[in-house]
């Protein structure tokens, strides 16, 4: 790996291709979409809405956009935990992804945030949140959420800038960097000394083992957590909940990393810097977590469908199964399933292997966890609360409408086009100089030494 | 509040009388009344059951709200909806487990009768009865003719808004008729606007701690009647006391097929209108 | 369009200023919750203190039949909420159409001025507005030149009315003054309940039906009265429903009969889910066992009715019960008429029933002699006589209850068991003790009851009544503690009897040539009270009906009336109204008969009206109130007292009309009105009852002598002419309807000669015109066995009739017509809960069909093989969020007013064969 020219890793930072510009029209089209979307929104209210209120308007009052959060928080989860495993484990071979996988949380981290903004309509609200933080903390679910995601994106960050900063160093002095930002260059590069590196990468590990550990807690634990506090909702509550939530992130996360290195990969030549290897690894993982995946839903299904469920969580699983939300959740199925056997194929059969099959099973596979996110969101609040108020309730529907398909969907525009911008201002792949030279061992090393 | 189901016969004036009181917009009941249907023909039993909030002494909906808009007035125990505060994020609506918050996804005026869809708004063809109120008069602008001063009183103890129609992105839920709890006229303090309609006198309010209350008094009288609360499992304490036979498992809702808002609103707003009307 | 407000008159400034204050107000008032559209950026800021007054203002329901006393909360000229009256003491709150009626207040779309219809009658109405004087002016000519030709071609239809009368009362009486007798008033009763009242006035003396004691009542048979959706006899639900709450609560059990479980709501302990139309059966049934088991109360029988009385066999009088030679003239007297004979069973002699009486008729232990059963047989001027009882046992006999299931759909055991109960809680014999103005009282006790009302309309539904009333009598649970009270009139009047024996006794009395449209007095409908339904159908035939003229040679004023809405077939009355020359709708929306039929619309008022209310009566108080406007009248609408003052005028009836209201008000010297420019609707009722009244209503309690009839004689209210003392009911009960007995064979015998054989299978009601209830089969029984289930309907309690459908607030709380079946045949026909379905109904005489669609709802509560769509919807299609909101089917499309969907009185049978069928559209 050290083999490979620097040249080439920075190309995207030097020259802009065709493609380039037409991907680029492409996201900003999406994301003015977005805006425009949610510009109507803001204009018209809700009621641009398919959303609308459990019980006797027979509503939902949280859809996609909820969905989409829960979603994009699971990418960030994801992503970060596969960036923070690369490194802890140094896993050599995937380390070009390692920097994609940090870009990827600290975009999904502010979509997720974007998109819990859409579904409270003014911006001027997120304000009240943070005003009555103190006040809230320790019983609001949402706060938590908030609060989090905002740790989440501060770690996120500085482990990006502690690692990227040689990276940086080395372009800025080549003038590879857009001029205009090298006051935030400089900034990023407060302090900076010529050889840091064993340090900054001392102080990667242990940030990385930290959010491995939190992880778990975050992705499998506060974004359940919201919708458990609230475990009369048929669907929301069982002790799985977590866990089957940190399957499903991890699935969406390593499936949108493999769909942005293949991107990369076509849009560069890198066939080399990012080899099968890294795609056939991640597939391998990929069909572990689709599998975890499957077998959580199986699990609900089973007990849901089995003659002495209560008849609510019966209600709701047959609903699944055969009712009125059987469409979205097969579809959401059929997605999982696709990936799941072209990835069991192609891992049996070595010549069904092919990065662009990877990759568009991948998109497949993201997209159905976007699917199943939104279904879980609404399922609890199609068949809400419990006996004998939900059978006097009836039972709820939801179709998102246009704005919000727009909105939600959008993001993934506006994180295209992010992403497109980031590749224009930083090394999008670690340029890997010293990749040899620093092991775990001297981490481990280094590290004592700097405690006594 | 006592709710004795043996003398309730679903009629839902309650219902209504609280939307006028309010002025909540369509698809908002505050409160809300079951009517369901239990067994096969023909051992059919029938039964009704309003369902307002609860008014929980462990609210779960305080508990998720992320800005304190929601809280519980610690003097009477009612649980208010800061308008001011509230930043619509719904939460207090999924984490409360009997169904009674009512978000505005519009402005309360539009959802009233079709009062004020204009429309340029909807691309209705006719003007709204608020257009026609303002051609009439150009100091007039906006408000339903029904709309009643009383409701924008300042609700201590943060002298914010938070009785009556909640304003478009804000959350809102019975709140005990709060502005008649906190006027000082004697005929509306200590009664609802939904207990003062009720034909069958099946709603009972007043502080349940007074022995002397209407409730206290009434819940003594029928000593030997079966009594419960609604999800008494969940934790949220509810102090909404009913009399009469719990509804059973598995019965099945009727006659409560309400038009979809939304649906209503445009029809309402998209309405023909004969030159001569 | 503007919104108007109408300047009361000589207070112009005021009202100019207090209309600049509303406005101003409501600005205010709305600053807080913003413009629409815009607010989405605008946070409310704190509010400024606001400067307004609050008036309450004590008006009445303008929707209900109660009359229900409401408060206006009115903030500077703004009605903003509607409350019940706390000083009313027969309510203790309102429905929801109470408080819903403020959107009706404010609706964008009432008629604000009149209109002149500029398109073809028959369609969906346009319209041009006009000012009063020229409306006046042209309905002036119009009508007047009628009037002066012939009053017979001049009609006035009045519909479920608000208030007394008066002011229609008082125009057609100003204008028979001046221009002769003749105008045809047609009411609403022959779709409403005269069916039952028309056998209960005949064999009681009130025009009214059956309501129960429920404070005292321990087993009431709740006959089709849906109870918890509509009202009953003279009230809407609220007072009666609080009753029956009250009744449960303490002491009583209740039977439903009916094929609904709803309108029972809570309080039915068992149910029995009976074949729409076959009531009758039933009672022929309940009567059945009452006498296998022997559950007859004597004294009752005895002492107050004519069930000892001897009819007569055989011979040319057979059918007449027999007098003695100086017995007075039973159309004279009606009350009691002296000379009817009975067989004393202490002498074995035949003697006039007064003379067996015991001599105090209060005593409620001393049975008179006259036999029920003489067990010999007797002669009376040489022909066979027996008593009314024998043969009314006769008659039963064949009604067991193993053949009533057959028919009813109702299991043996359970109409067995009903009518044991019925007998053995009736305690016959039993007297309890009443406290009147300090005097100790012994009185019968009969705690069964039983109440019905709309449900008496079917096509045998007077005779239904005639078997009900039997079944009341046979217990004696009548106007004593804890019965039925047969009426809610005071003082029994004898004037319904007189009329019927009037066309019994004079077989002369009845033509073939009617005067209008509606048949009264002719072999048709020899008795009858408006044929309301049947309207349309015989103005689209005016020559099999004889018609003296046709359509189009007469005018009809409606006034609180929808015909075409109310009166099925919707089709029909559409046709047939639109026949008029002229239609004049006063109205303050447009109706459909006002959409389809109307040349004119008069805007009337809403909440916004001056009229007296209805004295409201519960079991224990009496309240009286007056209707006040609670603001300035909006737009140029005007009270119905303005309109027919107005018409009066026109017409130079004037000072008639002025008379007549001087009259009906007591208004005298002073008070007195002195011309018709004077005259002024709330300053008649300021003036009569005091402007005390516009504060609060009055209420008074009800004393025991007027709550049961038992009672009575005691009563200020009742004159010597008002009774008989010979019982204390003031009269005598007709246990035997000797003057339909009579009529019967008159009618039965012009029609053998005017239609030959085949008079009975064309107009099959004849049959059922009988002084003893007998059972046929209903008509519709006759259509073909694809229509497989029977159609009926009921009343919601979100709605009244087609009036309120286009209120938002209700439209909201019950925004479609839902076609109701049980799930079981729902499975049978592959259809489920939000299917759409079409029905279609089936005219088994005429053989037309007809049909709507409508989207299903299963209930449990539906008896399975019937079909049940309530009114209210798919009607005031004019209407622009009616249109808009789609309301759905209204089932009055469906039901059908030719004979054999009628009654012998005309009365509408809301019940048909039908077939239902998936439109294969699914609109869940
Ligand atoms: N299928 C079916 N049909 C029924 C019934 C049923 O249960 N089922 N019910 C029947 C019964 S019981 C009855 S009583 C009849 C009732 O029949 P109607 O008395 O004809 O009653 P509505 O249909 O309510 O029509 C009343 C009309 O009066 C108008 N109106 C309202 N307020 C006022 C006012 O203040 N002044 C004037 N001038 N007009 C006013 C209303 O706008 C409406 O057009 O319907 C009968 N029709
Ligand atoms: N909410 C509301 N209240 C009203 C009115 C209204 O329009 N709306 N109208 C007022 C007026 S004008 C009237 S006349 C009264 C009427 O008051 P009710 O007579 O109490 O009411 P309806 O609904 O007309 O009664 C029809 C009942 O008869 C049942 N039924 C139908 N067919 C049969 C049958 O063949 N046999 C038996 N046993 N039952 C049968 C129906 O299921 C229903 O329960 O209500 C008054 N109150
Ligand atoms: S008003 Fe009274 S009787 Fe009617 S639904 Fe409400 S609580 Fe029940
Ligand atoms: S019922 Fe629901 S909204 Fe009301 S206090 Fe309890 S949890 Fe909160
Ligand atoms: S909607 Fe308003 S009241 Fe409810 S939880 Fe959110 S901020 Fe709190
Ligand atoms: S107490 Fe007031 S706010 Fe609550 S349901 Fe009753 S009327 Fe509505
Ligand atoms: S019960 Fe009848 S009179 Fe009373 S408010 Fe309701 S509709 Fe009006
Ligand atoms: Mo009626």
């Amino acid at each position: 790996m050290s083999t490979i020219d620097r040249d080439r890793l920075t190309e995207p930072l030097r020259t802009t291709s065709q493609a380039y510009y037409v991907a680029f029209a492409l996201a900003a089209t999406v994301s003015l979409a977005t805006g425009v979307a949610y510009f109507l929104q803001l204009r018209h209210g809700f009621a641009v809405t398919g959303l609308g209120d459990w019980g006797t308007a027979r509503g939902v009052p949280w859809g996609l956009y909820i969905g989409t959060f829960v979603w994009w928080i699971g990418i960030a989860h994801g992503g970060i935990a596969i960036s923070a495993a690369v490194r802890l484990f140094d896993l050599e071979t995937y380390m070009p992804i390692a920097r994609i996988a940090e870009v990827i949380t600290l975009i999904a981290l502010p979509m997720a945030a974007t998109n819990i903004l859409f579904d409270l309509g003014r911006p001027d609200h997120l304000w009240a949140m943070i005003t009555n933080w103190g006040a809230t903390m320790h019983t609001s679910p949402l706060t938590w959420d908030m609060t989090t995601t905002f740790l989440y994106f501060v770690m996120a960050g500085t482990y990006l800038a502690i690692t990227i900063r040689d990276d940086v160093r080395y372009c800025l002095d080549k003038g590879m960097l857009p001029e205009k930002l090298t006051p935030l260059y400089n900034l990023l590069l407060w302090g900076y000394e010529e050889g840091e590196t064993v340090k900054t990468r001392q102080m990667a590990w242990w940030l990385a083992l930290g959010i491995l550990l939190l992880v778990p807690l975050m992705s499998g634990g506060v974004v359940p957590w919201l919708f458990a506090t609230m475990g009369m909702h048929e669907g929301w509550f069982g002790a799985a909940t977590g866990p089957a939530m940190l399957a499903e992130s991890l699935t969406s996360a390593l499936a949108a990393v493999v769909v942005t290195a293949a991107v990369f990969r076509y849009a560069y030549g890198w066939d080399d810097i990012i080899d099968d290897s890294v795609f056939k690894g991640l597939n391998k993982a990929l069909i572990a977590f689709i599998l975890l995946t499957i077998w959580f839903l199986l699990q609900d299904i089973v007990t849901g469908l089995h003659p002495v469920a209560p008849t609510a969580t019966s209600d709701l699983t047959s609903s699944l199964v055969y009712g009125s939300m059987a469409a979205p959740f097969w579809l959401s199925m059929t997605g999982l399933a696709i990936g799941l056997v072209y990835f069991s194929m192609q891992a049996l059969k070595p010549s069904l292997f092919s990065v662009r099959a990877s990759a568009v099973a991948a998109l497949l596979v993201s997209l159905a966890i976007l699917q199943k996110k939104t279904v879980f969101v609404v399922e609890g609040l199609i068949y809400p609360t419990q006996e004998p108020l939900s059978s006097m309730f009836p039972t709820g529907s939801y179709f998102p409408t246009l704005p919000e398909f727009t909105m939600a969907l959008g993001t993934i525009g506006v994180a295209a086009l992010l992403f497109l911008v980031a590749t224009k201002v930083m090394p999008i792949v670690e340029l890997q100089e010293h990749a040899g030279d620093v092991d775990v061992g001297d981490v481990a090393e280094a590290e004592e030494v700097t405690e006594a | 509040m006592v709710i004795d189901l043996e003398r309730c016969m679903g009629c839902r004036a309650c219902v209504v009388a609280c939307k006028t009181e309010n002025e909540t917009p369509r698809g908002a009941f505050w409160m809300n009344v079951f009517r369901y249907e239990n067994g096969e023909f023909p051992d059919v039993e029938q039964g009704f059951q309003p369902n307002p909030c609860h008014h929980c002494s462990e609210p779960s909906c305080v508990d998720v709200c992320p800005t304190t808009a929601r809280f519980k007035r610690e003097e009477d125990g009612i649980v208010l909806t800061d308008y001011d505060t509230c930043i619509g994020c719904r939460y207090c609506e999924v984490g409360c487990p009997y169904g009674v918050n009512y978000f505005s996804w519009r402005q309360p005026d539009e959802g009233q009768y079709g009062f004020d869809i204009s429309a340029e708004q909807e691309g209705g063809s006719g003007e709204s009865l608020a257009d026609i109120l303002r051609s009439h008069d150009e100091d007039y602008d906006g408000g339903a003719p029904w709309s009643d001063p009383d409701l924008d009183v300042e609700i201590e103890p943060r002298g914010t808004e938070m009785a009556g129609r909640p304003e478009t992105g804000t959350m809102g839920k019975c709140t005990f008729c709060v502005h008649r709890q906190d006027s000082d006229d004697p005929e509306l303090e200590d009664t609802t606007a939904c207990e003062e309609v009720c034909p069958t006198n099946v709603i009972h309010f007043g502080d349940m701690d007074d022995p002397d209350s209407d409730p206290s008094q009434h819940l003594e009288e029928k000593r030997g009647t079966n009594r419960f609360r609604m999800l008494e499992g969940t934790g949220n304490q509810p102090n909404v006391v009913y009399l009469g036979d719990k509804p059973p498992e598995g019965v099945r809702n009727m006659e409560d097929r309400y038009k979809e808002p939304e649906e209503a609103i445009d029809a309402e707003a998209t309405r023909r209108r004969g030159d001569w009307l | 369009m503007s919104l108007d407000v109408t300047d009361k008159e000589g207070s112009g400034d005021e009202a100019t200023v207090s209309r600049r204050t509303l406005l101003k107000a409501l600005a205010v008032a709305s600053a807080g919750t913003g413009v629409a559209g815009t607010q989405y950026f605008t946070t409310s800021e704190a509010q400024e203190a606001m400067n307004f007054t609050a008036e309450e203002v004590s008006t009445a329901c303008w929707i209900g039949k109660q009359d229900c006393t409401m408060r206006a909360k009115v903030v500077n000229d703004r009605v903003v909420q509607l409350r019940p009256d706390p000083d009313d003491e027969v309510i203790d709150g309102i429905c929801p159409k109470g408080v819903g009626q403020i959107a009706d207040l404010y609706d964008p779309y009432r008629v604000k001025q009149p209109l002149r219809r500029t398109n073809e009658k028959g369609e969906m109405g346009e319209f041009e507005p006009i000012s009063w004087e020229e409306a006046a002016e042209e309905i002036a000519d119009d009508l007047g030149s009628k009037l002066m030709d012939d009053p017979r071609r001049v009609h006035f239809q009045i519909g479920r009315v608000k208030g007394p009368e008066w002011h229609m009362d008082g125009w057609v009486s100003a204008l028979e003054q001046v221009y002769g007798e003749g105008v045809n008033v047609r009411g609403h009763g022959n779709v409403c309940a005269s069916g039952n009242k028309m056998a209960l006035s005949r064999m009681g003396a009130a025009f009214t039906s059956p309501e129960p004691d429920f404070h005292n009542t321990e087993f009431f048979l709740n006959w089709g009265w849906n109870a918890t959706n509509a009202g009953g006899p003279h009230l809407c639900n609220v007072t009666y429903s609080r009753e029956m709450a009250e009744g449960h609560e303490a002491q009583m059990d209740v039977a439903v009969l009916d094929p609904q479980r709803r309108g029972s709501g809570k309080w039915c302990d068992e149910w029995l889910p009976i074949e729409p139309g076959t009531d009758l059966a039933f009672f022929l049934a309940m009567n059945n066992v009452l006498l296998d088991e022997g559950y007859v109360d004597h004294w009752f029988l005895r002492n107050t009715t004519n069930a000892p009385c001897l009819v007569y066999t055989e011979g040319p009088d057979e059918g007449e019960i027999a007098r003695a030679e100086d017995a007075e003239d039973p159309v004279e007297e009606v009350l009691w008429t002296e000379g009817e004979l009975v067989y004393d069973e202490d002498t074995g002699e035949i003697t006039p029933h007064e003379e067996v009486l015991p001599d105090d008729p209060h005593d409620p232990t001393k049975t008179a002699s006259a036999a029920l059963q003489t067990g010999e047989r007797l002669e009376w001027n040489g022909y066979e006589v027996q008593t009314a009882f024998e043969l009314f046992e006769q008659e039963m006999e064949n009604y067991t209850p193993e053949w009533a299931a057959e028919v009813t759909d109702l299991p043996e055991r359970q109409i067995r068991r009903v009518a044991e109960r019925w007998g053995e809680e009736a305690r016959i014999g039993s007297t309890t003790t009443l406290e009147v103005d300090g005097e100790t009282r012994r009185v019968p006790y009969r705690p069964v009851s039983m109440s019905l009302y709309h449900v008496g309309q079917q096509e045998m539904g007077p005779t239904a009544m005639q078997a009900g009333f039997l079944t009341l009598m046979l217990v004696g649970a009548i106007e004593v503690p804890g019965a039925s009270r047969t009426g809610y009139a005071n003082a029994p009047y004898g004037g319904p009897r007189r009329h019927v024996r009037e066309l019994a006794f004079d077989r002369d009395s009845l033509s073939w040539e009617p005067d209008a449209p509606d048949l009264e007095g002719t072999y048709f409908h020899p008795d009858a009270n408006g044929s309301y339904s049947k309207i349309g159908h015989v103005l689209n035939n005016p020559d099999r009906y004889n018609l003296p003229y046709d359509g189009g040679e007469m005018a009809c004023v409606v006034c609180y009336a929808d015909p075409v809405a109310g009166g099925p077939n919707k089709r029909r009355s559409l046709d047939g109204y639109s026949r008029y020359d002229t239609v004049v709708a006063v109205d303050p929306f447009v109706s459909d008969t006002a959409a389809y039929a109307a040349d004119y619309i008069l805007p009337t008022t809403t909440v916004d009206k001056n009229e007296n209310a209805k004295d409201g009566m519960s079991n224990t108080h009496y309240t009286s109130s007056t209707r006040t406007a609670p603001i300035p009248q909006l737009w140029d609408c005007r009270d119905e007292g303005e309109i027919f003052k107005e018409l009066a005028a026109e017409l130079d009836a004037g000072d008639e009309y002025v008379d007549v209201i001087n009259d009906r008000f007591d208004l005298e010297g002073g008070d007195a009105f002195t011309s018709v420019e004077d005259l002024d609707v709330a300053e008649t009722m300021d003036r009569s009852y005091g402007e005390e009244f516009r504060e609060s209503p009055e209420s008074t309690e009800r004393p025991l002598y007027e709550r049961y009839w038992y009672l009575l004689p005691d009563s200020p209210h009742t004159t010597e002419e008002h009774r008989t003392d010979l019982t204390p009911y003031g009269f005598k009960f007709q246990f035997y309807v000797e003057s339909f007995e009579l009529m019967g064979e008159n009618v039965r015998e012009g029609f053998h000669e005017e239609y030959g054989d085949t008079a009975e299978d064309e107009f099959p009601y004849i049959q059922d015109i009988n002084g003893l209830p007998s059972w046929r089969e209903p008509t519709m029984w006759r259509s073909p066995d694809e229509y497989e289930y029977t159609l009926f309907d009921m009343k919601k309690i979100e709605h009244k009739q087609s009036r309120t459908a286009q209120n938002p607030l209700l439209n909201e709380l019950d925004p479609k017509s839902y076609v109701r079946m049980n799930p079981e045949d729902a499975e049978d026909l592959g259809i489920e809960e939000g299917d759409r379905v079409r029905v279609e109904s089936h005219n088994a005489v005429t053989d037309d069909s007809y049909s709507v669609e409508g989207e299903l709802m299963t209930l449990e509560g539906v008896k399975p093989g019937t079909v049940c769509i309530p009114y209210h919807h798919g009607v005031g299609v004019a209407h622009p969020s009616v249109e808009a909101l789609d309301e759905g089917a209204n089932v009055n499309n469906l039901f059908d007013s030719t004979e054999g969907y009628i009654s012998w009185s005309g009365d509408q049978a809301f019940h048909i064969r039908v077939k239902v069928e998936p439109t294969g559209g699914d609109a869940a």
